[in-house]
């Protein structure tokens, strides 16, 4: 492993197994926790940093204090925003839409304590036929912080009707709140994750918790139905997901070969986590580079896109092949989206 | 002397060792312990110090004089978590208490925690971009999202006047 990837390396050490009511013993010394306080601060894992570290001797150190602190508000954060995911609903409810809660608080209620897993965005699923109805009905109160989707994004590929049927209703504030059955989340989670080339660890420590969590019924015949593509896709999140952080896959059906993530792929994942890389979406649009050459070849190298969100941009397979011949036509394909884009507001 | 704890315009959340508590009003977080939250919500406006001293050694199942409920009043009262602040400051010093009582007393503790810069687990858009105007202590539902000014909200600390969090 190169040095590049070595505080990546480092940050899934401290979030192995972090999900867990009891998570394994951690081992790290007080200044590879300094090194990497940073990252999971910055990435929202801070509080799953403290998880593991508050049983171990280096718990009174500084980093670990600044991450129990992260901790505490973020468990004050999810009062908020359970009212928030309450008051959505019952919105929605009383115009007669029916909604799908994704990720947020469908995952952060799975974890031991509530402020392990933090939260900004509401992500509600709508048919597309209710979502005009939806959008009307959340403009009181303004959606600040609601991300409704036209459909269901990544599960676009099964039957609305029967994702639908699969969801499940719990309370919460004595809201009735639909979230999407464990065979339909999982693979949300994942294809989710994936899309943006794994950028949080976060996101990853969500799918072993989801894998390790799953209800008895869980039927894998569900899980795999709908597109082949996507479902190798989560196959190999899964893969990541015990090699990186010890995830465990008893019982879990992976073809032959699939339980070992291809050669490139930890690397990329631990490359990726060793520094902090902001969102697509929060990053300067491309646009109001275009006059400032700096800013535009700035903006270009900020963009160009990691292995993991190269292959699923332009829907390839995690194979053995090597990655640049997908990224550099993630990169085109991107590239002929955005000029498009441009000619139309032109 | 009969504290009320205030109720209005706090979220509180209850963890397994102690209480949290952020205030909606002037968005600052505090950290109760066990003996602290124990006090505060037995503020009822009708209890004096000794029926809180009584009450405090029966659900913290240690000896609780009055000293101990009177430093934890001060650090609610400085916290601005009864409805009325002490009218003078109490006298008790938490050095003389922990030399007199011993370490088998746990005395109440409330501190304000410091925000770190953290930001949310959301994937940031700026497909409905916030305001920057809209984005600072005053609006805790911008918290944590992208400001217009390529900055994000990053915590409940966030200083009137914008974001303090890392550049987008």
């Amino acid at each position: 492993m190169g040095r590049p990837a070595e505080r990546g390396a480092r940050v899934a050490v401290v979030l192995a197994g972090s999900w867990r009511a009891a998570p394994p013993l951690l081992d790290v010394s007080a200044r590879d926790l300094i090194d990497v306080a940073p990252l999971l601060l910055q990435t929202g894992a801070a509080s799953l940093g403290w998880w593991k570290v508050r049983r171990s001797p280096v718990a009174s150190c500084t980093a670990a204090k600044e991450l129990h602190d992260a901790y505490r508000l973020f468990a004050l954060q999810a009062v908020l925003h359970e009212q928030r995911v309450a008051k959505a609903f019952a919105a929605l409810r009383a115009a007669g839409v029916e909604a799908i809660l994704g990720k947020g608080w469908a995952i952060a209620r799975q974890y031991p304590d509530p402020g392990l897993r933090p939260y900004g965005d509401v992500d509600l699923y709508v048919r597309p036929a209710q979502h005009a109805a939806a959008v009307a009905a959340l403009e009181d109160p303004p959606r600040e912080g609601i991300d409704l989707h036209r459909g269901l994004a990544q599960l676009d590929d099964r039957p609305a009707d029967e994702v639908f049927a699969r969801s499940r209703v719990e309370s919460l504030h004595g809201v009735e709140v639909r979230v999407f059955g464990a065979e339909d989340h999982i693979r949300l989670l994942a294809l989710h994750m994936l899309r943006h080339g794994v950028l949080r660890p976060l996101w990853l420590c969500d799918v072993a918790l989801a894998l390790e969590s799953r209800p008895p019924d869980f039927d894998w015949r569900v899980f795999a139905s709908g597109s082949r593509r996507r479902l190798a896709w989560v196959r190999s999140a899964f893969a990541l997901a015990h090699a990186l952080l010890g995830a465990r896959l008893d019982g879990v059906p992976m073809p032959e070969g699939a339980a070992r993530p291809p050669r490139w792929l930890v690397p990329a994942v631990l490359r990726q986590w060793s520094a902090f890389v902001p969102p697509h979406g929060s990053r300067a649009p491309m646009a109001a580079s275009l006059r400032h050459p700096a800013a535009f070849v700035r903006g270009l190298l900020l963009r160009w896109p990691n292995p993991v969100e190269a292959t699923v941009g332009v829907g390839g397979p995690f194979n053995r092949m090597p990655r640049l011949p997908f990224q550099i036509g993630d990169c085109l394909l991107r590239t002929a989206q955005f000029a498009r884009r441009l000619a139309v507001e032109r | 002397m009969k504290p009320n704890a205030r109720a209005d315009g706090l979220v509180v959340q209850d963890l397994a060792d102690e209480t949290l508590v952020y205030d909606l009003e002037r968005h600052k977080a505090h950290c109760l312990n066990r003996a602290a939250a124990a006090v505060w919500r037995l503020c009822d406006g009708k209890r004096d110090e000794a029926a809180l001293a009584r009450l405090l050694a029966r659900d913290l199942g240690t000896a609780a004089e009055e000293d101990v409920v009177r430093l934890a009043l001060r650090d609610l009262s400085r916290a601005r978590l009864l409805q009325e602040p002490l009218a003078a400051e109490v006298r008790v010093s938490r050095r003389r208490l922990l030399r007199r009582l011993g370490q088998a007393v746990a005395l109440p503790v409330v501190v304000s925690i410091v925000s770190p810069t953290a930001v949310q687990a959301a994937t940031c858009r700026m497909t409905q971009p916030i305001q920057v105007s809209a984005c600072n202590a005053s609006n805790p539902n911008a918290l944590g999202c992208c400001c217009t000014n390529r900055r994000i909200c990053a915590s409940l600390g966030v200083p009137p006047g914008g974001c303090n969090g890392a550049a987008c």
